[in-house]
């Protein structure tokens, strides 16, 4: 009996927590699809009475959406593959080498990880801006490894330190170089972790709204966070584009996150977004 | 086992002369350059900025404690740390407790566990500013469909205006900033919950143990480390967050839902007054190096660093 009930209350609970989950994401489908007359019409209607890609279409032909999509897309693929480059050797080292520092070295990563944007917006404004890099999307390039490096260095220590310590010694004794067992050994190895937590960094790039709100004003270097949320203005907002354009922004995310489902391994690269 | 130990014995001494020694500070260059030009530097010119009265274009000249003085004496300023503490620990209590809920339910076999599973990350892999619009819209008072709910099941008869009420416009920002955190406590106590050895509970049901008798005794202290790592986590990220509130209130209604980043945010950016919007940060650095720090222990403790 008390099984029974325990059992119901956990299927309804399940039910619940989809139903919140997902009814925002289905009622931005089902707004994107409606014509500007049917969105502020007096009942919402829960299937778009006349289905259309007016929105869509406006956004991709009449707007700079596409240009912001590739914007983003430009600025998430050079980081993401910049900061792999980077952080790989730093995690290594710090899995596998003994020496002086090495405590302090990963604890200043995961400060820098752990450090919010907030202390850091205006100082890296100002410093953009010194360089020359505002209203480019170079500089948003030159931030945003400020948040990925530390991310991927320090998620990728631990992916590193779960390889066998055998294979690098049987290489040895094979007198491998230890860049070769970097690289040629251990790298492929730590190909899951890599993937993981590349789309993370990817996805932390692609949605990212202050730094870019405060460097970019100039039209044709915004990304896509800048430019949907720039929809919003006037008296009435036009959600049928903005669900569209909020649509097309999910879609590279999704993707890529159930291809790579295989690789996304529980807990540990959870702290990739941040929430 | 003899020779084994005698390799790693010569192994150890190969790595300690000469030019070896040097390999691993090697490894380490490319990222403290970077982290050293782009994040330290900035961070510490800024800090020294702080006790300036630099503004947008104009040059700085040292004012030294006056805008932390002009800080602590501004209302605004002080609304907007209350209206920080209000939201986060509320946003916190709210994530921490539906993702040990989450977490649970999903622990259990049941047909389908993993597409459901699948499916309720979903909210947490979306791009914030868009599950921000996302909310503003559901929330909307022309046209927005919870509005239509409530009237429909009889709660309201008119039409709310969320984003324009003091207590329902934080409660807004809550609701979004929990629907889209929660997933991320949830998945980090089911990575734990899924540790625990399934003996306990059998050892329980015979002692004929009820379900929560099982949750309190067995699964929540084993949970409590992953429980504290996780909520110190998002502490730091709900405390620092802007978009969700900056899109949805932008801080109104008469700075009800003004937390500390998007008054920093107003004063640095809007009324140009860099100086002053850095010391908001400044001020608050030592909560988040005492966050930083409680976590850096635990977790470097977790992996024997």
């Amino acid at each position: 009996m008390q099984n029974k009930l325990v059992t119901i209350l956990h299927r309804i609970t399940v039910a619940l927590f989809l139903i919140i989950a997902l009814f925002p994401i289905y009622w931005m489908l089902n707004t994107s699809l409606k014509t500007q007359g049917e969105v502020y019409s007096k009942i919402p209607t829960f299937l778009p009475k006349n289905p259309t890609l007016n929105n869509f279409k406006y956004l991709i032909f009449e707007t700079p959406f596409m240009n912001a999509l590739k914007n983003s897309f430009l600025v998430a693929l050079v980081v993401t593959v910049l900061s792999i480059i980077i952080a790989y050797p730093t995690a290594y080292s710090i899995s596998r080498l003994k020496f002086k520092g090495r405590n302090t070295f990963a604890k200043v990563i995961l400060f820098c990880y752990l450090l919010p944007s907030s202390v850091l917006y205006i100082p890296l404004y100002i410093f953009v801006s010194r360089v020359g890099l505002s209203d480019n999307i170079m500089g948003l390039m030159l931030i945003y490894p400020t948040f990925t490096l530390p991310y991927v260095a320090w998620i990728l220590i631990p992916h590193i330190s779960s390889i066998p310590y055998d294979i690098e010694e049987a290489a040895l004794v094979d007198g491998c170089s230890k860049f070769k067992i970097m690289y040629q050994i251990i790298f492929p190895l730590t190909i899951p972790g890599v993937i993981s937590t590349a789309i993370f960094a990817f996805a932390m790039c692609w949605g990212e709204y202050l730094y870019a709100l405060v460097n970019i004003t100039d039209t044709q270097a915004k990304t896509f966070p800048l430019i949907i949320a720039g929809l919003i203005y006037g008296d009435l907002y036009p959600w049928g584009q903005i669900m569209a354009g909020s649509i097309i922004g999910c879609i590279p995310i999704l993707i890529i996150y159930i291809a790579s489902s295989r690789f996304l391994t529980g807990g540990a690269t959870a702290g990739g977004v941040k929430g | 086992m003899a020779r084994i130990r005698k390799f790693r014995q010569n192994n150890m001494e190969r790595q300690l002369p000469g030019s070896k020694k040097s390999f691993p500070y090697m490894l380490n260059i490319p990222m403290f350059l970077y982290l050293a030009c782009v994040l330290f530097m900035p961070m510490i010119w800024g800090i020294s900025l702080s006790f300036t009265d630099k503004a947008i274009g104009g040059e700085a000249s040292f004012i030294g404690l006056g805008n932390y003085i002009k800080l602590i004496n501004d209302k605004e300023y002080l609304l907007s740390l209350w209206k920080t503490l209000q939201f986060a620990s509320i946003s916190l209590l709210f994530k921490l407790l539906l993702g040990v809920l989450m977490a649970v339910v999903l622990n259990v076999e049941f047909k389908g566990r993993n597409i459901a599973r699948a499916l309720l990350l979903i909210p947490w892999t979306l791009p914030n500013v868009v599950a921000v619009l996302n909310w503003k819209w559901l929330f909307a008072s022309t046209g927005g469909i919870i509005n239509h709910i409530l009237k429909l099941v009889g709660i309201i008869d008119k039409d709310i205006v969320w984003f324009g009420t003091a207590g329902l416009a934080l409660a807004t920002i809550i609701v979004a900033n929990v629907w889209r955190g929660t997933p991320f406590f949830g998945i980090s106590i089911l990575a734990k919950l899924q540790t625990i050895s399934k003996d306990y509970y059998e050892a329980a049901d015979i002692d004929g143990a009820k379900v929560w008798q099982k949750f309190f005794y067995i699964t929540l202290p084993s949970i409590m480390d992953t429980i504290f790592l996780t909520t110190l986590m998002s502490s730091i990220w709900t405390i620092n967050e802007f978009e969700t509130v900056w899109l949805l209130t932008g801080g109104g209604p008469n700075g009800q839902t003004q937390v500390m980043n998007v008054y920093s945010y107003k004063t640095a950016m809007a009324s140009m007054q860099i100086g002053r919007g850095i010391a908001v940060s400044v001020l608050a650095m030592p909560v988040f190096l005492l966050i930083i720090s409680l976590i850096t222990k635990k977790s470097l403790a977790d992996e024997k660093m």
